[in-house]
């Protein structure tokens, strides 16, 4: 099984991402933005989180133009797993595999804060056994704001790809639990097919006991037993 | 801009007069910012020595040994003067410069914290400020993937027209991986990589080293422009290097560019340089030579390399697209830095000359006025207690900082343990060993009594520490104060070290590293002499002896009991109480007393060592009624107390059980079954204490006889009192 983390140029949590996989005994393979070559012998990649480019010009858009990412589309649609995190979902939605957009937060400030997110019934497996969980994850942005038109977001609906909305302790999805503005709650949809899933909240960082949450794990968990 | 003095001597030691371009440099190093020339002279009385001490005071970071191999570096610097002017930039590279030192030495960078000094709120110069330099630290310190996990802020009209910014960056390295800054063998090249050079910044460190006045906006250009992006690619590429072996030294391009860090590290080396000018990658072609001498173009590095690993460093450099690199010169044998641009000779100066050759100015110091006029301040005992509790918990400086570190990332590289808000910040390293981060300051105690005040704001760092588990390993400060030209500014200046020092060889604690920023004075537009508070800030770092040790800083369980370690005293000097409620700070000060600083911490460490406490917290600003209040809000715990049995020293009354700001003392928590045995320990250490009430299940907040406050009312006060200024 190989799994690919890329790292643009300032990208900044792929060492925490390879350390999540390291956990489950996976060595991950950092993937540059000239490794287009490398991308046939991966079976997932993850699109790890963090400033890619500086965010200069707008996040992610820089990423989603390097010769990589060019050929991320046909890596899709072989059916490959592809997980964006934080930047990596700005960099996806850039790229157009994952509709909409991610704009400045509501506060127009960076939040870096614990919150809650619902997991809903999708058709990502790699989220499978966890419907109706509340998750506690970290979130760490100042665009998460998620935009997309109303026939995307009813699309999205009824195709099952809001597969995680932020909400309280309880599970409650109002917008007194919605840290920066996003439409329905939005932190984390899939494509059509299931095989991409782009997300604000960082699993990574709540994937030890230490660190106060384990609940980021499941994602990983998933992902490898599928690769299995 | 040097003196006549300076000049006079530099003619003497060079014979002859100095070229345009050697004054410039001279100007640079022998500024205050640089030369320490104000401040060198009272560095003995620091402890600077301790048995894990890896690498003291003088480079960019102080190392220490903490076993496994592992090193921690740390460093400490302000911005002052560029936050100022320039807020968002001023403070981003205030960040940047920090990080900068701390890879110097091979460390890869883990943390970040940050000390911030504004006007009152009520300000909207200081809102702007308050705002920018936030976002300066959030928007530079986020995009380079460093968490920022801790930091204090202060707010007063003193800071109006000159906040203050300092940072502190925490690094790891492995033994054998330190890099030192120095130059030591002659053959060895020069290679200046990252950004190229350009005007910005020119004649910052002397912009640094003068007052603030009307004319200062003119100095914008000194103020440096911060690119993370080019930073973050630049820690990359540099611990590639560091890891591969192929550094013989390093120093990043801070205050002063390239005249200071080839002359410092081939002084430190006994060497000379050669540089060629025309060599150095610039941003602005038609830069002149001496404007390339002092650039201070942020986010570049200098590197040692010796003859065998020029290819090597350039495989690394080009791997990470760091193509404005260039061999700029090489290291000598003849003492002297000379450099040339297409063949002139542009500079030619004794580095020794160059670092040591400053005369050391006369600086005279006298008791300030206010000092010598002091009169004790009578509080009235009949106002309404509970608004002034209340309001103490709406204070600035009190509530909650959650909309500064909200804007700071604190999680990345999943090391946090603890986050910003508690006592210390903790972070698991990657062996699995725990550390303990802190860094403090309380400006008004140390107006008050700059010595006592000093040493107390130590004792609080480390109680901060010991407060989450923690043992103490080293200090860095940075000392913030006034014109050192003036005698009562320096007063405070030499008054404040002794302080530092005293508490440094008390606890054995070596300060491993840190920064001076003087002339911290403005003059206001009415032409009136405006001065900061003496602000030491002090960072301390800790060791776990055991993850097991991990200390929770809030109430845990009801019907446990309350009790408070060390005694309070009648002292409300520089109290947030008396400041906030009374307009007023000078009055009897905490003095330090470090016998029963030593009791306290023996009490809370023994303790702990022995599971017997759920939860502790240390009683600082706003003394004991906002410790408790802190220690509730969390869990939504609440406590019936009795004033009665807080240990006290004679004529203390409610108010200063409440209020005073008393050194040495804890609030801990401890479950009935256990409170036997905990009182046993205590006698046994003889330690101050009183077993002062309990925790309940009913979120209020009673004082028998006195007062009774739901903790809602008091949360909101406290969570909204940065809040309610700024949005």
């Amino acid at each position: 099984m190989k799994i690919g983390v890329t790292k643009f140029p300032g990208t900044n949590n792929e060492q925490d991402v390879l350390r999540a996989l390291s956990s489950f005994g996976i060595e991950g393979v950092l993937i540059y933005e000239k490794d287009t070559d490398k991308l046939k012998d991966l079976n997932a990649l993850i699109i790890a989180g963090g400033f890619s480019f500086g965010d200069y010009l707008r996040p992610g858009i820089i990423a989603a133009k390097t010769a990589i990412m060019q050929e991320l589309p046909k890596f899709v649609e072989q059916g490959n797993f592809v997980i964006g995190i934080c930047n990596g979902f700005q960099i996806l939605c850039e790229t157009g595999i994952l509709p909409g957009v991610l704009t400045t937060n509501r506060s127009t400030k960076f939040v870096s804060r614990w919150v809650y997110v619902k997991i809903n019934k999708s058709n990502s497996v790699l989220l499978r056994n966890s419907e109706n969980k509340i998750w506690r994850i970290p979130i760490a942005h100042f665009d998460g704001n998620y935009y997309a038109t109303n026939e995307q977001i009813a699309e999205l609906k009824k195709k099952n790809q809001i597969a995680l909305q932020y909400s309280d302790e309880e599970g409650v999805i109002s917008e007194n639990s919605n840290p920066n503005g996003s439409m329905d709650n939005i932190a984390g949809i899939t494509n059509k097919e299931g095989n991409v899933l782009g997300l604000m909240p960082h699993p990574e960082r709540a994937s030890f006991s230490y660190l106060g949450s384990e609940d980021g794990r499941t994602i990983f968990q998933n992902l490898i037993e599928e690769l299995k | 801009m040097i003196s006549n003095e300076e000049y006079a001597k530099l003619i003497h030691a060079l014979g002859r007069e100095p070229n345009f371009a050697e004054l410039n440099v001279i100007g640079a190093m022998w500024s205050e910012h640089i030369s320490y020339k104000s401040s060198k002279r009272w560095f003995s009385l620091f402890k600077t020595t301790a048995p894990y001490l890896a690498l003291g005071i003088g480079e960019g970071a102080g190392l220490i040994d903490i076993g496994d191999d592992l090193l921690l570096g740390l460093g400490l610097e302000s911005h002052n003067h560029p936050s100022a002017i320039e807020p968002f930039q001023g403070a981003a590279t205030g960040v940047g410069g920090i990080i900068r030192d701390i890879i110097s030495q091979g460390c890869k960078p883990i943390a970040l914290l940050d000390s911030i000094r504004f006007g009152d709120l009520t300000s909207d110069h200081s809102k702007n400020l308050f705002e920018n330099v936030v976002r300066g630290i959030s928007s530079y310190g986020n995009c380079v993937g460093i968490p920022t996990v801790g930091g204090e802020a202060e707010f007063d009209p003193v800071f109006e027209n000159n906040c203050l910014v300092n940072a502190m960056c925490v690094g790891v390295v492995k033994k054998d991986k330190v890099v030192r800054s120095i130059a030591s063998t002659p053959g060895n090249f020069f290679i200046l990589y990252g950004a190229r050079t350009g005007r910005d910044g020119i004649h910052g460190v002397s912009f640094a080293s003068k007052d603030l006045d009307d004319k200062s906006e003119s100095d914008r250009p000194a103020v440096q422009i911060g690119d993370p992006l080019m930073e973050k690619v630049l820690i990359d590429a540099t611990l590639e290097l560091i890891e591969k072996d192929l550094l013989s030294g390093l120093q990043d391009l801070g205050g002063g560019g390239l005249s200071c860090a080839i002359s410092e590290m081939t002084e430190k080396g006994n060497t000379g340089a050669l540089i060629r000018l025309e060599d150095v990658p610039l941003r602005e072609f038609d830069m002149k030579p001496w404007e390339i001498l002092i650039s201070e173009s942020q986010e570049r590095m200098l590197a040692v390399v010796s003859p065998q690993n020029i290819d090597g460093v350039e495989e690394v450099l080009k791997k990470y697209d760091l193509l404005a690199y260039s061999i700029i010169g090489e290291v000598t044998n003849n003492s002297h830095y000379i450099a040339f641009y297409n063949g002139e000779k542009i500079i030619d100066l004794p580095v020794d000359l160059i670092i040591n050759g400053f005369p050391e100015p006369e600086r005279k110091f006298s008791i300030p006025d206010y000092i010598r006029s002091k009169k004790e301040y009578t509080i009235p005992n009949q106002g309404n207690i509970k608004n002034e509790i209340l309001k103490i918990f709406e204070s600035p400086n009190v509530g909650s900082k959650e909309w500064i570190y909200e804007q700071y990332d604190q999680h990345v590289q999943t090391q946090t343990v603890i986050q910003a808000g508690a006592d210390a910040a903790v972070l698991r390293l990657d062996d699995g060993k725990y550390i303990a981060l802190t860094l403090d300051s309380n400006s008004f105690a140390v107006y008050c009594s700059p010595y006592n005040g000093t040493a107390n704001v130590a004792a609080e760092a480390q109680r901060n520490i010991i407060a989450v588990g923690a043992k103490p390993y080293a200090i860095v400060d940075c000392l913030n104060f006034g014109n050192p030209e003036k005698p009562d500014s320096y007063w405070q200046f030499v008054e404040s070290i002794k302080g530092l020092g005293r508490f440094s060889n008390d606890f054995k604690l070596p300060v491993i590293g840190g920064n001076v920023s003087l002339y911290n004075e403005t003059v206001n537009k009415e032409g009136k002499r405006e001065r900061i508070n003496p602000t030491p800030t002090i960072g301390i770092i800790g060791v776990f002896d055991s993850p097991d040790d991990l200390l929770a800083n809030n109430f845990v369980n009801q019907e446990s009991k309350i009790i408070q370690i060390g005694k309070t005293g009648k002292e409300l000097g520089g109290s947030e109480y008396l400041r906030y409620c009374f307009n007023c700070i000078m009055s009897d000060v905490p003095t330090y007393d470090e016998k029963r600083e030593k009791k306290s911490i023996e009490a809370i460490t023994q303790l702990n060592k022995n599971k017997l406490i759920e939860s502790c917290h240390d009683i600082s600003n706003g003394g004991f009624i906002v410790a408790l209040g802190e220690m509730m809000f969390k869990n939504k715990i609440g406590a019936k107390i009795n004033l009665e049995n807080i240990p006290s020293d004679e004529g203390v009354e409610t108010r200063h059980k409440l209020f005073s700001e008393t050194s040495s003392r804890f609030i801990i928590e401890v479950s009935n079954e256990k409170l036997e045995q905990v009182i046993n320990l205590l006698e046994t250490i003889g330690v101050d204490y009183g077993v002062v009430g309990h925790t309940t299940k009913e979120p209020i907040l009673e004082i028998e006889n006195l007062v009774s406050i739901d903790i809602e009312q008091l949360h909101s006060n406290w969570k909204n009192a940065i809040v309610k200024y700024m949005e």
